[in-house]
């Protein structure tokens, strides 16, 4: 059977036990079965006794607000990557309609004043502003999102709370039982949640504006359903809101950034092991960021999925089939504490500081599934975190803490061998638009095929070709310069 | 640098020419930021672990600690009567010269400082250290000029092979100098330089910070680990000799030879050829490189085969675990050169038959310009870590995890082809002592002496 992330630490307070361990094994068994024609994905259940286990880690900070603030080694603009990875942003869609009756779908900035919100329409059938909500987000998007607990008075950072959850784990269990998701939720938070907070009570409706030439008027609301929204969430009366206050503004249950789902994990690994052109074999100089862009999978500039896809792809050329092991999840496999100083610049030990609140260091030999912790000061400790450091930068966000939680995907591996060969394994062509290469200088490199769906003729056996020159072709038309 | 550079070449020349071999006379001062406070020295705005001392990042390190958070190893530097101010490195051909030298400087300073400790270390054969292997192979090549114009390492592969942008001898990355020396450009992802790391003060332009670990090495210890190791896998029916075993926790024979180049055995060979003892970097192969020798002549190196997987030279090894090269980690690869030291090790304490009982080891040096990117990075994110840069486990040789025995679990790939997990517990380096400290240039040296 698949086994959620956090093991059966919730299902089994269920009076639905067996129901839910039923339901979440049917759903990852889907999502497998979804990707299961690709020679070299392995169903992590049929594995035998020959398989082998490796993981791969990468650090919780967001590459991407390192690069768009050009950190490097200045610990000012660092500061302002961890104050920025706090910044929580909330798009709504909104249905644009046109006077020659065409409709589209826009994103635009959360803004209840303007009528653009979300809400669910309530039992009497009205949809109000007293309900409004965002699609939110925080810009953490390596696996790995936390919330600062402020006081609500003076704003001192009381906890900070880091998970790895992923949401289809929370739709899924509050779907099925919501009281004990609102619960968990409660316990988690110590907080009074109730189930209303986190379920939708009707359908949700978003906002229809008739956009004209110089004027835009609202039409009123619509069922968000009825449209075609690329986020990882379902709007109906009884579905789960993972953009629920407890899940933003006041706190961190789950992740919520978009591309932070265990979905995108499954289709990744299955994705990173196909063959790819620009690295037939594992002698290729080929580094991560460059072999994303190749096979199209994962996003470019995070460290997460490059180091995903490398590692998955490098044992699939090396003779095995590959997938995420059960339990399939996004875990923390460490956080080093050593950095943190108290208020007299002291050190402290690091279990007066630290709890782990769901998952084990140590769940199998060698594997650490922890999916949420928390870190505070010392219990009757007279400071509060702000008034802390960790590594030299203040500790009024969780930024500094997170580059230092390593999270882990474990992989499973089944060698093919002589009485089991695995099928062939074609060399595909790259998959990428041009892009924009996050460590080489010049940034734009443009992959292979790009060069040869233009048509400039580059010759089949120079698939590893120099990616500057290739762009410089594509660009000037396919004339050498 | 140029001049201590210019000299080491002397000798190097000197040597393969059969010639006299110049002295070597050298003396170096560093001092810590309590001695640089008591000399009245602004260094407001220096590295911020410097400033508050190696004791205030034990925790980090690892060494295990005692009453009163103090080391318990340690045999000085912990106390306020032990404290280390100022240390001394001096060179001298022999122990005599040496002697006389620090008797003279020792005199000069009685005024004012009182002697702590003192170590006689020397250049073992081979410049092997106590567990036997061949030490200081790899060292990062530093990128810039001399006055004469000529590049500051030799830069021996052809110019027309991309890689000459990258390496300075094959597989020697080569490191803006401001990763190792307060006043240039720094090392940051990609080749091309970072902003210029403006020394906090003007006396310490051209200086560096100097992380002094005072290493104790059990060899006795380590050679029973690896024989458990070796018994371990036998019984789990997998049959590799002690030495194949030693070899896969440092990551290359004794003689030095990397193991991702001869998986079987050292192969003096390449072990003692600087062309290729480097030239490697795990996440794929290297094809051949045209390199131009000393004499003019040039010369095809040969290909060398990647190791992703650590097949060969496990993700945990020593040389791995602290420098994964192109490899895994949890910081991605581009990362990897702003890590990298100036490193000098060198021996400490009489060979075992002279004196059974005796303190021996390392003495560790190393310079940068950032020691939390650098030295403590490396040692506490990396070498202590079980799931960095990898999951496979701590480093084998240097990792602490804060007791006097620690617990590993580590992973290699045994002769039948899997991947192992095998415990792989104690300690058998011991840090007795260590500190921060700042080696000035001697520009500020002088400013330092007239204040
Ligand atoms: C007694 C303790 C130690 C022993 C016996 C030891 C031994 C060795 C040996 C045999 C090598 C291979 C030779 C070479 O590549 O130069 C090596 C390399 C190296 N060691 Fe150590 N070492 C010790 C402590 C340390 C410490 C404390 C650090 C840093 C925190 C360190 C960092 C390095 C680095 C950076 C390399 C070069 C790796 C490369 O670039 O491939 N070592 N060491």
């Amino acid at each position: 059977m698949y086994i959620p992330p956090p093991r059966y630490i919730d299902f089994d307070r269920s009076s639905r036990s067996n129901a839910l361990k039923r339901g979440w094994d049917r759903l990852i068994g889907q999502a497998i079965e979804n990707v299961s024609d690709l020679p070299r994905v392995l169903d992590p259940l049929k594995a035998t006794n020959n398989a082998i286990q490796d993981s791969v880690t990468w650090s919780g900070f967001p590459r991407a607000l390192d690069s768009w603030f050009d950190v490097g080694n200045d610990p000012a603009r660092m500061a302002a990557a961890h104050r920025a990875a706090e910044v929580v942003y909330r798009t709504v869609p909104v249905v644009v309609a046109r006077p020659d009756r065409s409709e589209q779908l826009a994103n635009v900035p959360f803004n209840p004043g303007q009528n653009i919100y979300l809400a669910p329409q309530r039992r009497n059938g009205v949809v109000s502003a007293n309900d409004a909500f965002g699609l939110t987000e925080r810009p953490q998007d390596e696996y790995l999102e936390w919330h600062t607990v402020r006081d609500p008075q003076t704003g001192a950072v009381l906890r900070i709370d880091f998970t790895s959850e992923p949401p289809e784990y929370w739709s899924f269990l509050a779907e099925q039982d919501a009281e004990l998701a609102a619960t968990v939720y409660s316990e988690l938070l110590d907080e009074q949640v109730d189930t209303d907070d986190i379920i939708f009570p009707g359908d949700v409706f978003c906002p229809r504006f008739l956009v004209n030439t110089n004027e835009v008027i609202y039409l009123g609301h619509v069922r968000l359903a009825d449209q075609r929204i690329d986020f990882p969430a379902r709007f109906e009366a009884g579905n789960y809101n993972p953009d629920n206050t407890w899940n933003t503004k006041r706190g961190a249950v789950h992740l919520i950034q978009r591309n932070n789902t265990l979905l995108a994990e499954i289709n990744l690994a299955a994705n990173a092991t196909r063959r790819f052109a620009v690295r037939p074999d594992l002698q290729a100089q080929i580094d991560r960021f460059t072999l994303t862009a190749c096979g199209g999978f994962g996003g470019l500039n995070r460290n997460s999925d490059p180091s995903i896809g490398s590692f998955v792809n490098t044992l699939a050329l090396d003779n095995h089939r590959v997938m995420v092991s059960n339990p399939l999840g996004l875990f923390i496999s460490e956080v080093q504490l050593g950095g943190f100083r108290d208020p007299q610049g002291n050190s402290v030990d690091r279990d007066e500081i630290l709890t782990t609140v769901r998952g084990d260091w140590n769940d199998e030999p060698g594997r650490a599934r922890v999916v949420r912790f928390s870190i505070h000061p010392p219990e009757g400790a007279g400071y509060t975190l702000d008034q802390c450091t960790f590594n030299d930068h203040a500790l009024d966000t969780g930024g500094p803490i997170a580059r230092k939680t390593f999270i882990a995907v474990h992989g499973i591996a089944e060698p093919g061998t002589l009485q089991n060969p695995l099928p062939d394994h074609p060399i595909e062509l790259c998959g990428a638009d041009l892009v924009e290469h996050p460590t080489l200088r010049p940034k734009l490199f443009a992959p292979v095929n790009w060069a040869s769906r233009l048509q400039v003729g580059v010759p089949e056996d120079s698939l590893a070709i120099d990616s500057t020159r290739a762009m410089m072709r594509v660009m000037t038309g396919g004339r050498e310069v | 640098m140029a001049k201590a550079l210019h000299h080491r070449d002397l000798r190097r020349e000197a040597k393969q020419q059969g010639e006299p071999v110049p002295p070597i006379a050298s003396l170096a001062i560093a001092f810590s930021a309590q001695a640089l406070a008591r000399l009245g020295m602004p260094t407001a705005g220096a590295d911020p672990n410097f400033d508050r001392g190696m004791l205030q990042d034990l925790r980090t390190i690892g060494d295990p600690l005692g009453e009163d958070d103090l080391p318990s190893d340690w045999r000085f530097g912990h106390t306020d009567e032990t404290r280390i101010d100022l240390l001394l490195v001096g060179g001298e051909s022999s122990e005599p010269s040496l002697n006389s030298l620090f008797e003279k400087w020792c005199g000069i300073l009685s005024s004012g400082w009182a002697l702590v400790h003192w170590d006689f270390a020397r250049r073992r054969e081979d410049d092997k250290e106590f567990f036997g292997f061949n030490d200081g192979v790899s060292q990062p090549g530093i990128r810039g000029l001399r006055p004469d114009g000529t590049p500051l390492v030799n830069r021996p592969i052809s110019s027309d092979d991309p890689r000459s942008l990258e390496f300075a001898r094959p597989g020697q990355r080569l490191v803006w100098p401001g990763n190792f020396i307060l006043g240039y450009q720094r090392e940051v992802e990609g080749n091309s330089p970072g902003s210029i790391f403006e020394p906090p003060q003007s006396w310490m332009r051209n200086g560096s910070y100097l992380v002094y670990r005072r290493l104790n090495q059990n060899p006795e210890r380590f050679r029973e680990a690896v024989e458990g190791l070796r018994a371990y896998l036998a019984s789990q029916g997998e049959i590799a000799s002690h030495d194949w075993l030693s070899a896969r926790l440092v990551g290359r024979w004794k003689d030095g030879t990397p193991v991702v180049m001869s998986p079987d055995g050292p192969n003096t060979e390449i072990g003692k050829d600087v062309f290729r003892n480097n030239n490697f970097r795990y996440a794929f192969g290297e094809q051949e490189i045209k390199v131009t020798q000393q004499d003019g002549s040039t010369r095809i190196v040969m290909a060398t085969p990647g190791d992703p997987r650590g097949k060969l030279i496990p993700l945990m090894a020593h040389i791995r675990q602290i420098n994964p090269r192109a490899g895994q980690s949890e910081e991605g690869a581009e990362q990897h050169p702003q890590k990298l030291m100036l490193r000098r090790g060198v021996t400490f304490g009489k060979e075992i038959e002279e004196d059974p009982e005796g303190e021996r080891g390392l003495i560790f040096l190393a310079y940068q310009t950032s020691i939390s990117r650098q030295f403590l990075f490396v040692q506490s994110t990396w070498a202590n870590s079980a799931n960095a840069p990898t999951s496979w486990g701590p480093d084998p040789i240097i990792s602490q995890d804060g007791t006097a025995s620690p617990k590993r679990r580590i992973r290699v790939f045994v002769p039948s082809g899997r991947p192992h997990d095998c415990p792989f517990n104690g300690r058998w380096v011991i840090p007795t002592a260590g500190e921060y400290l700042f080696l000035p240039s001697l520009t500020g040296l002088k400013e330092l002496c007239q204040s």
